[in-house]
């Protein structure tokens, strides 16, 4: 039992989750046979086993159960359901469509359905069933209240409420600036810019994957991988400071881990030049600065003359350039992860001067 | 709103109304859940459960008091009611016509009464016009003023009507009283005698659920006026702290302990028992009453909680904790820094308004432990405030070379337990230095603190002794010259207690292995010269005596720890622990260098200066080169407040608790260390005191009494100008130890138990101040004289400075409401009185137990009482007839016969001053103070009685 657990605890430290959990979501999108009753409904039972065997390990249930991290597994399952829905109503359309038979959606009714009763009815059912559940919750579990705020002592560890976890895991991998502030208004503005971006009018009304396979594969990635995951990990697996956990590990706020992190410029100085460093701040950090213009200005062109013919030519230079700072900049995020799990690396470009790091 | 067909939806809505009419139907019974869910609480439950056993208690108490009444009287009263109501009956008529009268008179006095009024205050209305308009010159002035002088009339003449309406209306009630006057006083008087009965008849009628009571408490009503209610205390001087800002306390415990601050209910189950102090606490007389002290701010826990688990409630132990767990689904208070202290601890509260006093009255644990504190020299190495100007506890190592020898001082540094018991601590070979490594480098560093402390230590020249002494002898003055009131001999057995005054000065065992003869004979003679701050006072040995106790002290060893081996250093190892603390500051290459250079000697004196430094063994001994040096371990003074996660407790698998915390690291201070890795400079350094688990524990009051609460000048203990007076004295008595021979504020006099002679024990001092002049009592501090020259237990010679004297004196006479320092004290010597006195000296046969002058032979010390030669240099006048009057009054239990029980003269002194009792003692006063003379002094005589 003890080597299962441990096999779980190596399997979820961080690189190793997010490398199989990448590889897991590209392959199963493209798995036709994934998405379908049956192998919904094992899931589903394997989901339940394995929390509920998991129960039996002290550590896993006290993290579970922790009153603030219900609504996470509550949402965990919600979300599985969800996407496994959609994606098996996308996949059987598409079936459906390469017999040339019309998606199920046109079926069900004509054009026109009733607001009355039809759709306020439902929402009057949905909002009585939601006051039955809060209410429900609200009297089987107390609210979590936390100790008196101090000044002096810090919570360890002292989480962002479960929504902004996502961010927070980010936080390790980037400066607080972008972490904190540029990339939430990008995802925020990347949002609102998307039915612009986005003009494909395929699976209007229906659902389908084939027709829409490169945008839908690219939405969820963004927000199955690099945000439910990322909320996911710092819910259950990041522990007293801040430190990685496995699920059947013991929150021991004494567990030290080396944190040796050297920037780019170190890289390229110290490591392959063998000088020390510049002085100057724009001398040391000029190989930075040239691989973060690189990646962002040199690299789309590339991209549109090379691989991503097809869509510049259909989406026009604007939108391209819109999207692909988008695209890259979210890219962004697995790669540094990557580098500082692989090369320890902090920054890419280091002006501790003017408090600008990336 | 017409229903679209069927047809036209997406879905079937039968099915959706079946589905709302299932939502709906749940949702109500959920809501019904959550009334009840919020209705429900523990503390109704409890305060209904209160009601009935109250109810039960109080009825019984309606029988009691029923049964107390005097039935025969109320019989009696009832048929005089009965003879009354039947007179009347007789005079039905005149009666009636009485109260037909009065009924009218009333009537028209009402009428009268209201006119009256209403015309007073349109008088006075009127009144207040007319004064601004005549202030202000208005034309209405004068008009005004002309209404004001007819209301004026109008007032008075219905003020007359009422006055001869009040007289008809009194008239009329005397005659209805005529007939029915007598049947109210009877009914008065009935009422008073069962007066007590009533009142609890009340309260049972209070207690009763009646339907009132149900709808009252009903859910959803229960917001108007419930009778099953939360009880709190809101508490404005004792704040909590909250970190951003402090808020009063709020204490909800009378919610369930209803009653805890009332007599009356010490046999009710918890939580209704009676607080059991209530002469102390929560009482509305007591020091401590429960609306401005409360609960919190002594138990701690959670103030404003109402449930068992939520007001943070602490088991006692293991198996209580089991209890709960079962009984009330205990469990620790999710992150509530300050639960609730367990009842061995709870005197922990007192310190943090008391700590302007040497010691809290009643709080007998808590002095104890402070004691403790002091007893160890914790303050030695942990900063406490309040602590600062003590003096170091161990002794002075100024001259340790002419004590002690190199081989014994390196083998008691080494484990002083093993030589016997002492307070000082074992700082090697511990629970993280056990490994042979650690122990041999433990042995280089003890090697080289005996170096260094012989280093700087300078030499006295003992002459050698002139002649023997008989151990014997000195053991026999040992034992009874008082030695044993601050000196215990071996291991102190079952009988000595925690912090026992007789653990204050070292154990004498082993003292022939420890030190020589010379030196021995010298520090008895003269502690001073060899520790100049010492406690231990001067006995005025004779040289003789000296040289006895020296013989009997030099026989005292201990051949085991003799025999033990002082291990060999090996020098190699020496180089690498002088070459680590010379890295500490330098280069390895120059540490090398610099090693080169030194010679043994050197190398030694560096690790010693080192590991002293290191160990803090300044702390509790002044030692040459370390006069300003810093304390070494952590600071106390808020040390119960500290969170409970800023303790470390490492892989020790104990209860995660502070005081399970402070009692594992008293017990074993480097058990944290156990199972990690660590370096020998990274190891907790803490010594191992061999605290007894009682020891710990009462070391761990301590510790949770040093809190970072603060409380607001007027809530703390305030000392009034006598026990301010007092507090200089007390400190004194408490730092050289009094109690341990004498009784004061009714604890000490530990010594007794060696006595079992309760004639030959200290005397006890409780009415000293009020007994003895200050200035006798002055000089006798100074030089002590024998005043009961039969005792062999001596006072010593402390060596006070005046100013120390001083506070003594003020001391005693303040605590026992006496003028300091100048007294006037009124006396006569009228002839025939002293001669009465005499008389009765004489008849009363004083000299059967006092003497004057001599020590009569052959009564035995129990028999024996002062030399009244002295008694005119030495007491009070007005004291000694307080004492004659009644003297179990002052000292119960004293053999000072009463000769005047209550006043009364007995027979045969019926002659003498008419028999009058006052007249009788001043007399005998009067010729008590004649036996010293005027002249005559005590003599003050050196080495010995």
């Amino acid at each position: 039992m003890q080597f299962v657990k441990d096999l779980f605890n190596f399997l979820s430290s961080p690189a190793i989750f997010f490398t199989l959990v990448i590889v897991l979501f590209f392959v199963a999108l493209r798995t036709r046979r994934l998405w379908t009753d049956r192998v919904g409904t094992v899931a589903l039972v394997a989901v339940v086993v394995y929390f509920v065997v998991s129960f039996f390990d002290p550590n896993f249930k006290k993290v579970v159960t922790a009153p603030d991290n219900v609504p996470i597994v509550g949402m965990l399952f919600l979300i599985g359901f969800f996407a496994w829905f959609s994606l098996k109503q996308a996949y059987e359309n598409d079936d459906r469509m390469a017999r040339g038979e019309p998606p199920a959606e046109k079926l069900e009714t004509d054009e026109k359905v009733w607001c009355w009763p039809d759709l306020v009815y439902t929402e009057l059912i949905a909002l009585l069933v939601a006051s039955i559940v809060l209410l429900v919750w609200a009297i089987l579990i107390e609210a979590p209240l936390e100790e008196p705020a101090s000044i002096t002592v810090a919570p360890n560890p002292s989480k962002a409420p479960w929504y902004f976890l996502g961010l927070q895991e980010m936080l390790v991998y980037f400066d607080p600036w972008l972490a904190g502030v540029v990339f939430p208004s990008l995802i925020i503005l990347g949002l609102m810019a998307l039915p612009y971006i986005d003009t494909n009018p395929k699976g209007n009304g229906y659902y389908t994957f084939r027709e829409r396979a490169r945008e839908i594969a690219l939405f969820l990635f963004g927000f199955l991988v690099l945000w439910v995951f990322m909320i996911m990990t710092g819910t259950f697996l990041r522990g007293p400071n801040w430190n990685f956990f496995g699920p059947y590990e013991y929150w021991d706020p004494h567990k030290l881990v080396p944190l040796n992190n050297i920037n780019f410029s170190e890289f390229i100085w110290v490591r392959w030049l063998g000088t020390g460093l510049p002085q100057q701040w724009l001398a040391r950090e000029i190989f930075g600065i040239l691989v973060v213009l690189a990646y962002f200005l040199a690299l789309p062109p590339l991209l549109a003359r090379r691989w991503l013919n097809d869509i510049h030519r259909k989406m026009g230079a604007a939108r391209y350039a819109v999207g692909i700072v988008l695209i890259l900049s979210m890219i962004a995020l697995p790669i540094k992860m990557y580098l500082r799990w692989i090369f320890n690396l902090k920054y890419i470009i280091a002006i501790p001067e003017f408090f600008f790091n990336i | 709103m017409s229903t679209p067909k069927k047809s036209d939806h997406a879905h079937d809505i039968g099915k959706l109304n079946v589905i709302f009419g299932v939502t709906c139907c749940v949702l109500v019974v959920v809501m019904i859940w959550m009334v009840l869910d919020d209705y429900t609480r523990e503390w109704k439950d409890y305060q209904r459960q209160f009601n009935r056993l109250d109810m039960e208690k109080t009825r019984r108490e309606v029988a009691q008091a029923r049964a107390q009444v005097d039935r025969r009287k109320i019989q009696e009263l009832q048929k005089q009611r009965q003879e009354a109501e039947k007179r009347i009956e007789q005079k039905r008529k005149d009666y009636e016509v009485a109260r037909h009268e009065l009924a009218k008179a009333e009537a028209e006095w009402y009428e009268v009464d209201q006119d009256q009024r209403f015309a007073k205050a349109t008088y006075d209305s009127l009144r207040y016009d007319y004064e601004v308009a005549r202030e202000e010159k208005r034309g209405s002035a004068q008009k005004l003023g002309r209404e004001l002088a007819e209301t004026e009339k109008g007032l008075a003449d219905l003020t007359a009507r009422l006055d001869a309406a009040t007289a008809r209306k009194d008239s009329a009630q005397a005659r209805v009283n005529e007939y029915v006057g007598q049947i109210a006083v009877i009914g008065k008087e009935m009422a008073g005698m069962r007066f007590q009965q009533t009142r609890l008849q009340q309260k049972v009628e209070r207690l009763q659920t009646n339907p009132v009571f149900y709808v009252r408490n009903a859910p959803m009503l229960d917001f108007m006026n419930p009778s099953l209610d939360i009880n709190q205390y809101i508490l404005d001087n004792l704040h909590m702290d909250i970190n951003f800002m402090t808020i009063p306390r709020v204490d909800r415990c009378t919610t369930c302990h209803l009653a805890i601050d009332q007599k009356g209910y010490e046999n009710m189950p918890q939580p209704f028992r009676s607080h059991p102090r209530l002469d102390l606490f929560l009482a509305a007389d007591s020091p401590h009453p429960i609306d401005s002290v409360g609960c919190t701010s002594c138990h701690l826990g959670r103030d404003r909680g109402t449930t068992f688990g939520t007001a943070a409630h602490t088991p006692r132990d293991a198996k209580q904790e089991e209890q709960w767990k079962k009984k009330y689904h205990w469990h620790p208070m999710h992150r509530w820094d300050y639960p609730m202290l367990t009842l061995n601890n709870v005197e922990a509260s007192c310190y943090k308004c008391h700590a302007s006093e040497s010691y809290v009255q009643g709080a007998d644990r808590l002095n104890t432990a402070l004691r403790l504190f002091e007893q160890s020299g914790c303050f030695g190495c942990h900063k406490v405030k309040g602590f600062e100007e003590l003096r170091k506890t161990g002794p002075d190592l100024k001259y340790i070379a002419s004590k002690v020898d190199k081989d014994w001082t390196y083998k008691w540094i080494e484990s002083p337990r093993e030589f016997r018991h002492t307070r000082m601590p074992q700082f090697f070979h511990l629970t993280n230095t056990n490994t042979p490594e650690d122990r041999a480098r433990s042995q280089v560093e003890i090697h080289s603190m005996v170096e260094y402390l012989f280093s700087v230590s300078e030499r006295l020249k003992y002459s050698l002794l002139k002649g023997g002494g008989s151990a014997p002898r000195g053991q026999e003055l040992v034992n009874t010259l008082g030695c044993l009131g601050c000196h215990v001999v071996g291991e102190p057995g079952d009988n000595v207690q925690v912090a026992d005054r007789r653990l204050f000065g070292p154990n004498l065992a082993g003292m022939g292995s420890k030190t020589t003869r010379e030196w021995i004979y010298h520090w008895i003679k003269d502690p001073s010269h060899y520790f100049s701050r010492t406690y231990m006072p001067r006995l005025r040995l004779s040289d003789q005596e000296a040289l006895d106790i020296t013989a009997y002290l030099a026989s005292l060893r201990n051949p085991e720890f003799e025999k033990r081996p002082v291990p060999k250093i090996d020098p190699k190892l020496r180089d690498d622990v002088a070459l680590y603390y010379l890295h500490q500051h330098m280069r390895e290459k120059e540490a090398r260098e610099e090693l080169q250079k030194m010679s043994d000697g050197d190398k030694d004196v560096l690790i010693g200066q080192r590991a002293i430094q290191q160990y803090g063994c300044f702390g509790c001994h002044d030692i040459r080169g370390f006069e300003r040096a810093q304390s070494v371990g952590v600071e106390l003074t808020e040390e119960g407040s500290k969170l409970l996660d800023r303790l470390d407790f490492g892989f020790a698998r104990i209860e995660h608790t502070k005081a399970a915390w402070f009692f594992q690291k008293l017990k074993d201070p480097r058990i944290f260390d156990v199972g990690k890795v660590k370096r020998r400079e990274e190891k907790l350094k803490m010594p191992n005191f061999h605290f007894t688990d009682r020891e710990a524990s009462h070391l761990v009051t301590v510790l949770l009494s040093f809190t970072k609460e603060r409380v607001p000048a007027e809530a703390r203990k305030v000392l009034d100008a006598r026990e301010a007076q007092m507090e200089a004295g007390r400190r004194l008595i408490k730092s050289r130890n009094c109690q341990a021979c004498h009784v004061l504020e009714n604890t000490g006099g530990d010594i007794f138990a060696t006595i079992a002679d309760s004639g030959l024990r200290p005397p006890i001092l409780e009415p000293e101040g009020e007994k003895v002049k200050s200035e006798w009592l002055f000089r006798f501090l100074k030089e002590p004289s024998p005043i009961r020259p039969w005792l062999k237990v001596r006072m010593p010679t402390f060596d006070f400075t005046d100013t120390e004297l001083n506070n003594i004196v003020t001391y005693f006479a303040s605590r026992h409401h006496q003028v300091f320092p100048y007294v006037t004290y009124d006396y006569r010597f009228p002839p025939e009185q002293v001669a009465a006195g005499r008389h009765l000296f004489t008849v009363m046969r004083c000299l059967n137990c006092h003497f004057t002058g001599t020590v009569p032979a052959g009564v035995s010390a129990e028999d024996l009482a002062p030399d009244l030669t002295m008694a005119r240099e030495r007491l009070r006048p007005d004291w000694i007839v307080r004492w004659m009057e009644d003297p179990q009054k002052i000292q119960p239990g004293t053999r000072m016969p009463t000769y005047y029980p209550e006043g009364k003269v007995a027979d045969q002194l019926q002659g003498i001053l008419k028999g009058d009792a006052g007249q009788q003692i001043l007399a005998m006063r009067d010729y008590v103070l004649t036996l010293g003379g005027r002249s005559q002094s005590v003599p003050a005589r050196a080495g010995g009685h």
